[in-house]
């Protein structure tokens, strides 16, 4: 938890960005503290990646001011700052085993020559036992599945200490036991005391699993727990479309106003 | 025996067979990381831009590396900033840069009374290696050398995942740029063994075929330099014996290489697959 003299790990404020001259994201207020863990939801264009790309020093802002743990972000990011980006975005045919994935996340840090220390695989080592992988360290990391593929990149992100993780769609183009297991992960390590911002298109995961929401839709429409956020009025202006809410408990599903089935001819039974 | 030996008598081929290791090993070695980031058409431009630096340099009577290295230089760092812009993306850089420093080239030694060996120049040529040429080829390689032992971990970072690599704190621009500098460096060294036309091949296929041979990064390096040499080596016996062009000799091997390489490992691995079929059906039966 975030002491009173600790200055917030994200602290965005009236904060004008984009790319050009096109501005994508306007008068964003978010402050996150340490140890909190966030999910950022929106419709495609919403301006998710480019927040996550200003928090990087990526996305050029125009106005306003964007601080990582009480620093103003500039083209260095801090060294505090760990990325998990999508996991379709790389070359996962690149000639790497699993270790070595992981160590170059020390890279910037290590000595002057062509291999790591032995401290240095001792930290991945350690990094891959505690996602739960060590046992794949040699594995060429073109054999792992979806969710193995995360942890590496976690623990890439990781081993360097970071203690801010910022994670682009980590549940995009993963099977509902991969995500399930990625937010179990999330979870432990937030838990351990890493703050962790991510976006994300699952409404519902987020809805059901986060404590903390935000609503993006070029600006921030909503910011809370799901279960003051998610409402049919806030779904309207975030996504432009009509949804359904239905509270169960102490969580919140969504679903659309207008299903399909129903609407549509009923198959053929088999019972002619 | 003799075919192996005899070439040694003479003082030219004992000079071209060192600038061919030299060039061979340095080709290779960048040939890993030229593969992986998918930049294969940068040595064909920068070898492009080579000729109009070299035309127009001769024409101003300044040399034949003065106008390499500065050709080639402009080339990377146009190559460089003209990519970075938002939309355009590699090889839409290197195609207009180098093609346009070519045909400045071209137009200068249409108009200026300019005599170059273009022969020489475009296919190789190892009668015309001089000390000059090898001391230069030394120094690249020497100079390469040092920095992937220096930057090896950072360059693998960069090409595995530049916008990663960023944020964690590696400046990844300056890597880059950096590596478009060495290529050009290793374009201007390979000049007189390969020729302008055909370096683009010396440095890609070794990197090919550590690719097909290995899934890991260093086993590449190792494979691709080996190649790198090994095919410098045949192709300038066969370029003495042969009496045919060093550089058309040196890619030649390297593609019959290449061709034996793919072939032996996609049987590997249709041999591979059978046997899990074998198995799976006697485990089924």
């Amino acid at each position: 938890m975030a002491s009173l003299n600790e200055p917030p790990a994200v602290d965005l404020a009236g904060v004008v960005a984009g790319y050009g001259r096109a501005a994508v994201l306007e008068g964003i207020d978010l402050r996150v503290d340490s140890g909190e863990l966030v999910g950022i939801v929106g419709p495609s264009g919403a301006g998710k990646t480019t927040l996550l790309r200003l928090l990087t020093g990526e996305a050029a802002r125009y106005d306003g001011r964007v601080r990582l743990f009480g620093e103003d972000v500039t083209a260095r990011p801090p060294r505090r700052l760990g990325l998990v980006p999508q996991l379709g975005s790389l070359d996962w045919d690149f000639p790497l085993r699993v270790r070595q994935a992981v160590l170059l996340g020390l890279a910037p840090e290590t000595g002057r020559v062509p291999w790591f220390s032995r401290p240095e695989h001792r930290r991945a080592d350690a990094m891959l036992d505690r996602l739960g992988i060590l046992e794949y360290a040699n594995r060429p990391i073109s054999d792992l599945s979806g969710g193995q593929k995360q942890r590496v990149l976690l623990a890439r992100a990781l081993v360097r200490d970071a203690d801010l993780l910022l994670l682009d769609e980590p549940t995009s183009g993963v099977d509902i036991a991969t995500r399930h297991d990625v937010l179990h992960l999330l979870g432990e390590l937030n838990a351990d005391g890493i703050t962790i911002v991510l976006t994300t298109h699952d409404l519902n995961w987020v809805a059901t699993h986060l404590p903390r929401i935000v609503c993006l839709n070029r600006g921030v429409v909503a910011d809370g727990p799901p279960t003051q956020v998610i409402t049919t009025e806030n779904l309207v202006l975030t996504y432009g479309a009509p949804m359904r809410v239905i509270h169960d408990g102490a969580s919140v599903v969504v679903v659309d106003e207008e299903p399909l089935v129903g609407r549509l001819p009923a198959a053929p039974s088999d019972a002619v | 025996m003799d075919l192996l030996v005899e070439p040694f008598g003479y003082t030219f081929f004992v000079r071209a067979a060192v600038a061919g290791v030299l060039v061979g090993g340095m080709c290779g070695a960048l040939s890993v990381f030229i593969v992986l980031r998918r930049m294969s058409y940068i040595g064909h431009g920068l070898s492009h831009a080579v000729v109009g630096g070299v035309a127009i340099a001769l024409a101003l009577d300044l040399g034949l590396y003065v106008g390499a290295v500065a050709s080639t230089v402009v080339a990377a760092v146009l190559v460089d900033r003209v990519g970075r812009r938002r939309g355009l993306h590699a090889d839409a850089s290197i195609g207009i840069v180098t093609t346009a420093l070519f045909a400045l080239g071209v137009l200068v030694v249409s108009r200026l009374p300019v005599r170059v060996n273009l022969d020489a120049m475009l296919f190789g040529n190892i009668l015309a290696v001089t000390t000059q040429d090898l001391l230069v080829s030394g120094g690249v390689a020497l100079g390469l050398g040092l920095v992937l032992l220096r930057w090896w971990k950072t360059l693998v970072a960069v090409t595995f995942d530049p916008d990663v690599s960023r944020v964690h704190g590696i400046r990844t621009a300056a890597t880059e740029l950096s590596f478009n500098l060495l290529v050009a460096a290793v374009v201007v060294a390979s000049i007189r063994v390969l020729g302008v036309l055909l370096i683009a091949a010396a440095v890609v296929i070794p990197g090919a075929i550590g690719r097909l041979v290995s899934r890991s990064i260093g086993t590449i390096l190792a494979v691709a330099v080996g190649v790198g040499v090994g095919t410098a080596v045949v192709g300038l016996f066969a370029s003495f014996h042969l009496n045919v062009p060093s550089g058309p000799s040196i890619v030649l091997v390297g593609a019959v290489a290449f061709v034996l390489t793919y072939g032996t490992t996609a049987a590997v691995s249709a041999g591979r697959l059978r046997q899990v079929r074998l198995a799976t059906r006697e485990s089924t039966t």
